[in-house]
Formats: C-alpha cells, structure tokens, sequence
C-alpha cells in the first residue's frame, strides 16, 4: 500500500517535501499519528503552562493578605490557566487521542481528509500562541474563561481582544477537526464494522465531533459580538444602550454546557476501553453505554441555563428538572463500569490505577453537581470555591485522570515502549492524594462562604488552614507529575520492544504494529463484534500484526 | 408493530432521535417557559436533524433504486441484520483492494493555516497581519490545490484529460 507518487513535472511552486524524519518532516506531515502525537505534546506543554498558573494561584492563597500577584496579575493568571486548561490542553489532548486512535479503531488508512487535519492542528497551535502573546503585548485576557459581559466589554486592557480572537481562532481549528473525525467514522469503517461494533472510544469521539459542530458556531457568534462592543462601540451586551448582558451568558453557556461533555466524553471512552481490558470481561451493557451516550450529547443542550439561576432571568425548575435528568444515563455509564468490573479477573497496572482513581474522583465531582442543580442550594453556593471543587473533580478527577490512563495505556501503541509501571504507580498515587487534599477541602471552603476569583482573604475570615492544606495539595500535584516526565524520558530512551497487543485487549488498533506503519494496516482481523482482536484470540487464529 | 422507520439504517435512525428528541422537548420547554429563544433554537435542532434524516432516507431509496449492495462487502457483515458493511454503503473500501490513496507530505496545512490566523487579527491589528496572512493563505491553497489535483492526476491518468 503505497502512497500516490506524484511525477516531478506535476509538482508545484517549491518540490514537495519528501522528508519522513526530522523537524521538516513533522511540520509538512499529513499522516494522523504523527499530528496526533503533535497535538499531544503541545497540549501537553500547554499543561505545564496551565499547572505552573495554579501553583501561582494556590501560592497566593496560602496564606491571609497575600502579596505574591496583585489583583490584576491575580485575574490575569486565574483568566489565562482556565483558558489554557480547557481550550489549550484538555481539549486538544482529546483531540490527540482522537487522531491517533479513531482511523486505528475503525480499521482505516488515515482520516478522511489528511491535508485539513494537519491545518486544524497548526490552526490550534497559532491560536495558543496567540493567546500567550498576549502577556508581552499589552496584558493577557482578566475576565475569568467564561468572560461575562460587561466586563469583559467595558475593560481597557488588550487582554480581552486576545481572549476573543484566541479562542475564535481555536474555534476554527476544532470546527475543521470535527468535520473531519465525523466523516471519518461515517464513512471510513472497515467491513463489516456497523455502528454498534464501533468501540465505546469511537462512539464518544463520533458524540463529541457532533457536539463541537453544534455548539462551537454559538460561542464564535457571541465572541464575534464581544469583538465588536470592545472594538467598533456596538451595544449588544451594553444595557444602556438597548444590549442585554445576560445574553452574553446564555450563548456562553449554550456553548458551555455540551463543552463540558465534549471535555468529559473522551474520558468515558477511554475508560470504555480500558476497564474491560484489565477485568478480563466484556464492557457490560455495551449497548445502553451508547444509548446513555447520545442521550448525554442530547440532554448537554438542554441544561445550559443552570449555570445562571441567579441571574434570576431563566425557568428554574425546567433548568433544575433538566439536570437532574442529565444524571440519570451519566449514572447508567456508572454501572456499566462496575458491572465490567464485579466478576472480572482484575489485574491493576498503572492505566487501571487511573481508571479506578477516576471512578471514586468522578463520582463526588458529579454528584457534586447534582446539588449545584438545586437552585435553593445554587443560591447558597454560586461561586464559591464549592463549584470551584465541583468542576475541578469532574475536569481533572474526571478528564485529567482519564488522559493519564490514556497515555499509559496506549503509549506502547504510539512508540513501541512501555512506561514505567513503578513510575507510574508513583505518579498516579501522588495525583489521587494531592487532588484529594487539593479540592475536597474546597467544598467546605465554599460551604464557609469563600467565594471564587478572591485575590486574598483576611486572617479573621477563618479559611487560612484549609487553604493551606489545599496549597500543598497542589504542590503533591506538581511534583507527582515528575515521575511521569521520567517516565516518559526513560521509555523513549530504551529500544522500541513491545508486541502488538501487550495488554491483550479487543479493538482493531491492537492487530497492528507498535508503532503502526504508515499505512496502519496490512490486513484486519474478521469485524463480528466491538472486539474483533478478542474474538481473533479466542478463535485461535492468527491476530495480524501481532 | 414495526416502527415505520425500523428498516432503515442507525445512521437514519441516530437523526430521526435527535429529531425525536429535540421537537419533544421544545414543546416541553415552551409550555414551560413561554421563552422564545430556547424554544427557536431546540425547534432549529429538530428541524436541521429531521432534514438530515429525509436525506439519508431519500438517498436510500434513489441508491437502492440505481444499484444493489456489492456482494463483497455484504457478505463480511451478514451476521446482523444491523451490519452496513462499514462506511456509508462501502465507500470506503480500504482492505478488499488497494487502490486508497495516502497522501504526499506537504507545507499546504501549515501555510494556509498561518494565513487563516494572522487574517483573523487584521480588524484589530492592522492591515500589516492580514497582507502577510493572505499571503501565506494564497500560498498555501495553490499548494493545497495543486497536490490534490495531481493526485488526481497521478490515480486516475484520464482525469486530467477529462478536466480539459
């Protein structure tokens, strides 16, 4: 299988690059493994960046009366390590995963369109560039990442100009990837792959392209409306002028809401995947975890008003009701995690240590939320350092966690290497402990009235201890991530030696070489079920590639 | 009783639920809020989903009509009435011949999508970003164009003359 080769005479402007290693060779790529493998590292940098904004933050709030930022290096800082968390990192992560992984599942070459693939990644990463030029360029975006009017309309400062054409131009990057990784799993499946033979990954990567198609048009109109207020005096977010600020709030959050799905449905796959493997059973109830999954895309546009219960101008109890539902088919995925589990010969490497983390992290994240859905508690809590905590579980004991079970899990797949398990375990047991004095203490602090985005607090306020325990939380954060670094270093340092298919697990991608070759495939195994490699073991034959 | 959209395929069906969906809880939220705009925007849903839905089955019917499923790609997925073959009908074929294409490394992506950045900052930054942005755009579609027409060329040696 050999790519077109193209007559010398027919080529363009400039030869066309024909480097296959090197920095040329990444830059004028076009195969998905290698931008996906981009899209990690840079979202991976980008986490850094991020983690290194929190340090600041928590640093800040170690103590009463802090002096380590001013309140509007403070803003700057709180504004910029969300923005970079969800748009810079989680996001593309997902993305990287994605690209990586989707053509491999579902048995295809490439993705449906290669050339917008690559464009989508450059588009992202100039965008996050952009962005973290805004600090050398005037001062980066204050408004928080979900920068309400009028604020973010009436400040002077450049950062909110940045904040708009950044993530407009982010947008367009992850308009073009969800075009394309839909048209890839509608129409590059290999025979015999129906719709409900797609693995679990796939299915939440098909829901999340949808939801990006659906949702992004809605926050690029609003920030096209931002750009205009702050540049060309327009009023649609200025109430004295006939604009509504509130506006603003419900495209953010129609936007907002199927965001949060479209950062957390990428985790349920991974788990999808990773679970069944290490208890040596099928995923349980395969069919209602797909089910539960279009119902959460569906449900994701209907519950966006709960974030603005006291802006007191949206119906609380069809907004209350609503998320209440959404709950239901989020819990359904619950017990078909435990069912995979209950029975199973479980066995715990450090990619099942994360998807176990996940599990009791995600749990008290979510729930959280279902209190936040009670507008009588709502009032109470509204940010306050409770839905700090609230969100925090879900994106990091529930995203973060997933992307880290991820990558040791399919590392070995991407470089023919095996991460250290002793590594691992250090890593993942620094992250379940730091994240557990990190934000469980928030919720009291939030309980105690503490609200968000406060620069400092006084001595007298009685916050100062769990803010402390919070702050080394953090810092457990920052450095349980070093053994991963290590790990990683190490791993690519050693001779590629890993099988196919070290783990034993279903899905196509693991009925090919590690690292797969260009072409991904030489042949596929027999498509009967949503675990063709399983059912090519059990069968006796021979897996290809393995 | 057999639902009457029961025959066709999850693809149809994944729509026509959205479309399901979507009206229901429109209605819902309209009794319940009299608020314009939600109701606009889940009613929009419900239309876009349903008109995608009427295509897929209108497709159906005109493909159905042209031509019956290749024999070869039925047979990998006979063992569930719900197996397509993969992809759309087996548009994609990639194991049961070679002729996929993969294709030839290139600076088009990168350079159309410096372009499409720096053009996005000229209502801001000046004229400066957008002169240097539509070039490298221009730059980068002529390659973007060139490779994909010659790859054209390169699969299919009459398409060239075929374009004349």
């Amino acid at each position: 299988m050999a790519t077109v080769t193209v007559p010398e005479t027919a080529r363009g402007l400039l030869r066309r690059p024909t480097a296959t290693t090197g920095a040329w060779s990444w830059l004028t790529t076009v195969d998905h493994k290698k931008i996906g493998i981009m899209y990690g590292v840079a979202a991976f940098v980008f986490f850094i960046v991020g983690g290194l904004e929190a340090l600041l933050i928590r640093t800040q709030l170690y103590r009463p009366d802090g002096t380590l930022l001013n309140a509007d290096q403070y803003n700057q800082v709180f504004t910029m390590h969300g923005i970079t968390m969800i748009f810079l990192f989680v996001m593309p992560m997902s993305s990287a995963l994605f690209n990586y992984l989707i053509p491999l599942m579902i048995g295809a070459r490439d993705v449906a369109f290669p050339r917008l693939n690559a464009y989508s990644f450059w588009v992202f990463a100039l965008g996050g560039l952009f962005l973290y030029s805004s600090p050398f360029l005037g001062g980066a975006p204050n408004g928080g990442w979900f920068g309400y009017a009028p604020n973010s309309t009436t400040d002077p400062s450049i950062g909110m100009t940045f904040y708009a054409l950044g993530l407009i131009i982010t947008g367009i990057a992850s308009t073009a990837g969800a075009v394309n990784l839909a048209v890839t799993v509608v129409n590059m499946r290999a025979p015999g792959m129906s719709l409900f033979r797609m693995p679990p990954f796939v299915w939440m990567g098909l829901v999340v392209q949808f939801l990006l198609v659906f949702s992004l048009p809605i926050i690029t109109v609003a920030l096209f409306q931002l750009l205009f207020d702050r540049r060309w005096d327009t009023a649609f977010f200025d109430p004295t002028r006939g604009g509504d600020p509130i506006l603003w709030q419900h495209l953010f959050w129609l936007f907002g809401h199927p965001e949060v799905y479209i950062l957390i449905l990428p985790a349920f796959g991974i788990f999808s995947e990773v679970l069944p493997v290490f208890s040596r059973k099928p995923l349980f109830g395969y069919r209602f975890l797909v089910i539960a999954t279009i119902l959460i895309g569906a449900y994701s546009f209907t519950v966006w008003a709960h974030h603005m219960f006291t802006t007191g101008a949206v119906a609380l109890p069809f907004f209350s009701i609503a998320t209440f539902i959404i709950a239901v088919p989020t819990g359904i995925k619950f017990f078909n995690w435990i069912g995979t589990m209950w029975g199973g010969r479980l066995i715990f490497p450090t990619p099942m240590l994360w998807a176990v983390g996940f599990l009791y992290l995600f749990l008290t994240g979510g729930l959280t939320g279902v209190i936040l859905g009670s507008p009588p508690l709502d009032f109470h809590l509204h940010d306050t350092y409770y839905v700090v905590a609230h969100f925090h579980g879900v994106l990091v004991g529930g995203s973060v966690f997933a992307l880290f079970a991820a990558i040791y899990f399919w590392f070995p797949k991407m470089t023919g290497r095996r991460l250290s398990e002793a590594l691992g375990k250090l890593h993942f047991w620094s992250w379940l402990i730091g994240f557990t004095l990190t934000f469980f203490v928030q919720y009291q602090l939030g309980a105690d009235g503490m609200m968000r985005r406060y620069a400092d607090y006084p001595s007298e306020a009685g916050w100062t201890t769990l803010n402390m325990i919070s702050t080394a939380g953090a810092f457990l954060l920052a450095f349980g991530t070093l053994p991963f670094l290590a790990a990683v270093v190490l791993a690519l340092r050693r001779p590629a030696d890993q099988p196919a298919d070290p783990w034993e697990a279903n899905s196509l991608e693991w009925a090919t070489a590690s690292p797969p070759p260009h072409h991904n495939f030489d042949s596929i195994p027999p498509i009967r079920s949503e675990r063709p490699v399983f059912d090519a073991r059990m069968a006796g034959t021979e897996v290809p590639g393995t | 009783m057999r639902l009457p959209f029961a025959g066709q395929p999850q693809e149809t069906r994944f729509f026509l639920l959205i479309c399901g969906w979507a009206g229901a809880l429109g209605i819902i939220y309209w009794f319940v809020s009299h608020e314009v705009a939600g109701t606009a925007l889940l009613a929009g849903l419900a239309l876009a989903s349903g008109a995608i839905s009427a295509w897929l089955i209108r497709a159906r019917r005109l493909a159905a009509k042209r031509q019956p499923t290749p024999s070869g790609i039925a047979d990998l997925a006979t063992d569930r009435t719900d197996a397509s073959g993969g992809g759309t009908a087996g548009v994609d074929r990639p194991f049961l011949d070679e002729s996929g294409r993969l294709p030839d490394p290139t600076l088009a992506p990168f350079a159309v999508g410096l372009g499409v950045a720096l053009v996005v900052l000229g209502p801001v930054f000046g004229v400066a970003p957008v002169a240097v942005g539509a070039v490298s755009l221009l730059w980068g579609a002529s390659l973007w164009l060139r490779a994909a027409r010659d790859e054209l060329d390169a699969q299919e040696p009459g398409h060239d003359e075929r374009r004349r």
